[in-house]
């Protein structure tokens, strides 16, 4: 438990009625979007750098860890409080800074939501690119964290093409910049290491983007399959021939009831799989791409190919994609995603396998990704109630982890390590290439008392030890 | 505070709904309150994760939960934007029942919602004498007292922003007034009084009635009491049920009217969910929904009946805010009101970011948690502001004073709120001149 004292000296920084420490509002800070919960000590409302640098600063005087969270939306648990402590509670911090469209740069605070950050800039005909499905309710701050990923990255690249440089608030408390405005600040790029850290190294607190011209032209297609071989196969072929759509998304059979249950986006509930393929970029030549790619389709046995005509056509297709998700919910209270990378190449054989370790435990298993990255996202249903489905969940999940390694990908695309995947990290690297993780974090946080417990496997914090229920 | 260590056992028909939460948080964006607070107990998730915990036993019911649950406007955005669209409303609801009848109800509520409520001439009698109050500039003592805002919470806001009292109730008001058709008669329509109308925007309702005549409608006052929503919003749904059944026998034969009509969007949202809330009892379920057979919103039925084209010319730019019960969330009439507005000669129709966002004013919730409310009225007002409308329209008592605070506050002076019917009959009495 946390000394008195503490609380009292959190109430002097930011004011009585930011500090919450009662039980009823406390468990409401014990989870996240992944399956594991662990209460923390005291959450603290912050609302400007100084105050977040004064809060890590008498975090340090007691010795006492402390965990940034934004939405809390994420999936591997990366905003437990694993050994409890406080909670850094930036939801208030959330405005755009600045706006430069000359030099197409936005400076935001982290809590500010991810679909916002193009609604501040969509008028003047920019756009923010990395776009997680979860984009309306998930934050920059968290992008930066987990490094998020999303359909169009396919094309634009992750979150950390787009994050140039922040103002973080050191492990010790202590303010600084890393990076800028500038493509390539000069020195150690620290801002590569910050991004995807999890939370591990600091905390962000104004953070300068890339902002791009929204494209000229933008065609979507749908394209439906009675095998989802057929769908991974064109994927590869589209690719070969050297095209680059911006998106590639498969959902296959069971991901389709769900998103017609929760929302009719239009998909054909009979097909095995679809590819939600999106092409943008110059109008010249994009009828030309469109028809290249209707042809490898064809030459896969695609069914048919819709093609939107209108952008409320274009928004019912995203529609389905962007709540795949949430709509799992109509067919099972909970799921777990294993999100793990393969080379395009192994989509249908690591599908199948994961397929069939869900059918080994007695799991079902939907697939809805971004297979151009060869990024998979199997969710496997279960219903939290029920503690031995969880037990078997966790084990299938880290099951397709390997899966995924063993084909010669990696455990984790885009959501982050956080408690779900640290063991995972041994199936991808060997000890001495954590060693080179642990010394950075040790750099950064010598006292271990940033979001400690996550990322790194010889640090998590077994479930026994961390009161975790 | 005493606590109660047994599992909720009211709460277990709810598990299956609180399970789907599957903890998202796309609630969140959408949530008023939680956008006004960032406070995660305010949002549906945070609820869900207390409530799934109530069943499960790892907490138990203590004054700490009450503040969670008091925060919920029901305004339902929470479930429109949830995949599995959870029931959240419902939870806040069982919780607040179940909270009260372990508790107990403050004793001058319990008072109020059995002995006034159910009678509108103690009503009348009360409301009456609060109204003289502020007339005699003693409207601070009787806020003080606290009844004003128990018997009807808005009657606060009311005081605080007329100027001038009205000097009588709606209906008194209808008592000396032509209820009939202009015209032939075309229908038979009872016309449904709101509280808020006939305590507070008397006016409103002289409107609504002057139009639904224009329309060819022999209006009939009908003698109803309070919908009973606010007693439900509060959690007292016995006392809802009970009031729903008492009007069901006062409207008595259904037949004798085409329509029964309310321009207040809570009522008639309301009056269409009795067959719910009576689901239990056969015979007033069956009539609750007779009932639903012939109630229509304002707005709805105007459409419905091709309303007669205002031909007054209203030099104005207008917007409108969608009143919660009237959203897809509810009712679903969003397209009629704005036909009807854009149909009035002279009337520049301005849409509004986020016009179907809560105003704040929900009940009870302006009173009880004053401070929150007015930050979600802020960013409602920031919208208004944005359209630069002259006149913000809408179809909610509550909206229209919750409104008309905001562009006091914000120094919108010049910004005009008012009821659909209000801009309908404005028209039609310019032609008529």
């Amino acid at each position: 438990m946390i000394d008195q004292s503490v609380i009292q000296e959190l109430k002097g920084i930011v004011g009585e009625d930011n500090v919450l420490h009662n039980k009823a509002d406390l468990q409401t800070y014990e989870y996240d979007a992944y399956l594991e919960k662990s209460l923390p000590d005291v959450v603290v409302f912050v609302s400007s750098t100084q105050e977040v640098s004064d809060v890590v600063k008498a975090a340090n005087r007691a010795q006492v860890p402390f965990v940034a969270r934004g939405r809390a939306t994420n999936l591997s648990g990366g905003v437990l409080a694993m050994r409890q402590g406080i909670v850094i509670e930036l939801a208030r911090m959330d405005r755009v800074l600045d706006i430069d469209i000359e030099n197409q740069r936005m400076i935001v605070e982290p809590a500010i939501y991810n679909l916002e950050v193009t609604g501040a800039i969509d008028n003047l005909g920019y756009y923010y690119a990395p776009d997680p499905a979860s984009g309306k309710a998930c934050s920059i701050g968290g992008n930066v964290g987990e490094n998020a990923g999303g359909p169009h990255c396919f094309k634009y690249g992750v979150t950390s093409n787009h994050v140039l440089g922040m103002e973080v608030v050191l492990p010790d408390g202590e303010i600084t910049w890393l990076g800028g405005k500038a493509l390539d600040a000069p020195g150690l790029d620290l801002t590569g290491v910050f991004v995807g850290s999890e939370g591990t190294l600091g905390i962000a607190t104004k953070l300068v983007l890339r902002i791009l011209h929204k494209p000229e032209a933008v065609k979507t297609m749908l394209a439906v399959y009675d095998s989802i071989d057929d769908a991974s196969n064109s994927v590869s072929a589209i690719v070969s021939h050297k095209m680059v759509p911006a998106t590639l998304e498969m959902m296959d059979n069971l991901v389709i009831q769900a998103i017609e249950q929760s929302m009719a986006a239009g998909f054909p509930l009979d097909a095995a799989a679809v590819l939600l393929i999106e092409l943008d970029g110059l109008k010249d030549g994009m009828e030309e791409m469109a028809d290249k790619i209707v042809e490898i389709c064809k030459e896969n046995n695609v069914r048919e190919i819709k093609v939107a005509t209108c952008e409320a056509e274009r928004a019912a297709l995203w529609k389905g994609r962007k709540g795949a998700f949430g709509a799992i919910a109509r067919l099972s209270p909970n799921y777990l995603v294993a999100d793990g990378t393969v080379p395009r190449t192994k989509l249908p054989e690591t599908l199948r396998m994961c397929r069939e370790i869900g059918d080994k435990y007695g799991l079902r298993v939907a697939n809805v990704f971004h297979a151009g990255d060869g990024n998979l996202h199997p969710l496997i249903l279960f219903d939290s109630r029920n503690p031995e489905d969880k037990e078997k969940v966790l084990k299938a999940g880290m099951e397709m982890l390997q899966v995924c390694a063993d084909m010669g990908g990696t455990v984790s695309g885009e959501h982050g390590v956080g408690i779900e995947k640290a063991e995972a990290m041994y199936m991808v690297y060997n000890e001495k290439d954590l060693l080179a993780q642990e010394w950075v974090k040790d750099a950064w946080d010598p006292q271990d008392l940033a979001n400690p417990g996550k990322i790194l496997p010889q640090r998590l914090i077994k479930r026994e030890e961390a009161h975790v229920s | 505070m005493s606590t109660d260590v047994t599992k909720i056992e009211e709460f277990l028909p709810l598990y299956d709904e609180v399970a789907k939460c599957g903890k998202c948080g796309f609630c969140q964006p959408t949530c008023p309150v939680y956008r006004a607070t960032g406070k995660e107990s305010y949002v549906a998730r945070g609820k869900n994760a207390l409530f799934r915990n109530l069943i499960e036993g790892e907490t138990v019911m203590e004054a700490d939960l009450k503040e969670a649950f008091e925060n919920c406007l029901l305004c339902r955005a929470c479930t429109a934007n949830c995949f599995p669209a959870v029931k959240t409303d419902q939870l806040v609801v069982a919780f607040r029942e179940s909270y009260a009848q372990r508790f107990g109800r403050s004793t001058i509520q319990r008072w109020i919602f059995r002995n006034f409520l159910p009678y509108p001439d103690r009503m009348a009698r009360v409301i009456g004498l609060a109204w003289l109050s502020k007339r005699m500039g003693m409207a601070d003592l009787a806020k003080k007292i606290g009844i004003v805002g128990m018997i009807n919470p808005k009657l606060e806001t009311a005081m605080e922003l007329r100027d001038e009292v009205p000097s009588s109730f709606l209906r008194d008001r209808t008592k000396n007034t032509d209820l009939t058709a202009k015209g032939e008669t075309k229908y038979k329509v009872g016309y449904w009084v709101s509280c808020g109308y006939n305590y507070m925007l008397p006016e409103v309702g002289e409107a609504t009635i002057n139009v639904l005549r224009h329309n060819g409608a022999d209006v009939e006052v009908l003698g109803n009491n309070c919908c009973g929503l606010p007693v439900y919003g509060y959690g007292d749904v016995d006392g809802a049920r009970n009031l729903a059944k008492k009007n069901i026998d006062i409207l008595g034969d259904l037949d004798q009217y085409d329509y029964i009509v309310s321009e207040c969007g809570s009522c008639s949202g309301h009056l269409k969910e009795y067959g719910e809330l009576l689901a239990a009892d056969p015979e007033y379920s069956m009539r609750a929904e007779r009932l639903l057979a012939k109630v229509r919103s304002f707005s709805e039925l105007l459409v419905e009946i091709d309303a007669e084209k205002p031909l007054g010319e209203i030099q104005a730019s207008v917007t409108y805010h969608d009143p919660c019960h009237m959203t897809t969330r509810y009712q679903g009439i969003v397209t009629q009101p704005r036909e009807l507005i854009k149909n009035v000669p002279g009337v520049e129709f301005r849409e509004m970011t986020e016009s179907d966002w809560c105003c704040g004013a929900a009940g009870s919730y302006n009173i009880m948690h004053n401070d929150v409310s007015m930050k979600v009225l802020e960013r409602k007002m920031g919208n208004v502001a944005k359209t630069e409308a002259e006149i913000v329209v809408t179809e909610c008592p509550s909206c229209i004073m919750q409104l008309s605070l905001g562009a006091k506050r914000q120094g919108m002076e010049n910004t005009k709120v008012m009821n659909v019917s209000q801009l309908l009959d404005e028209s039609y009495r310019q032609a008529d001149n």
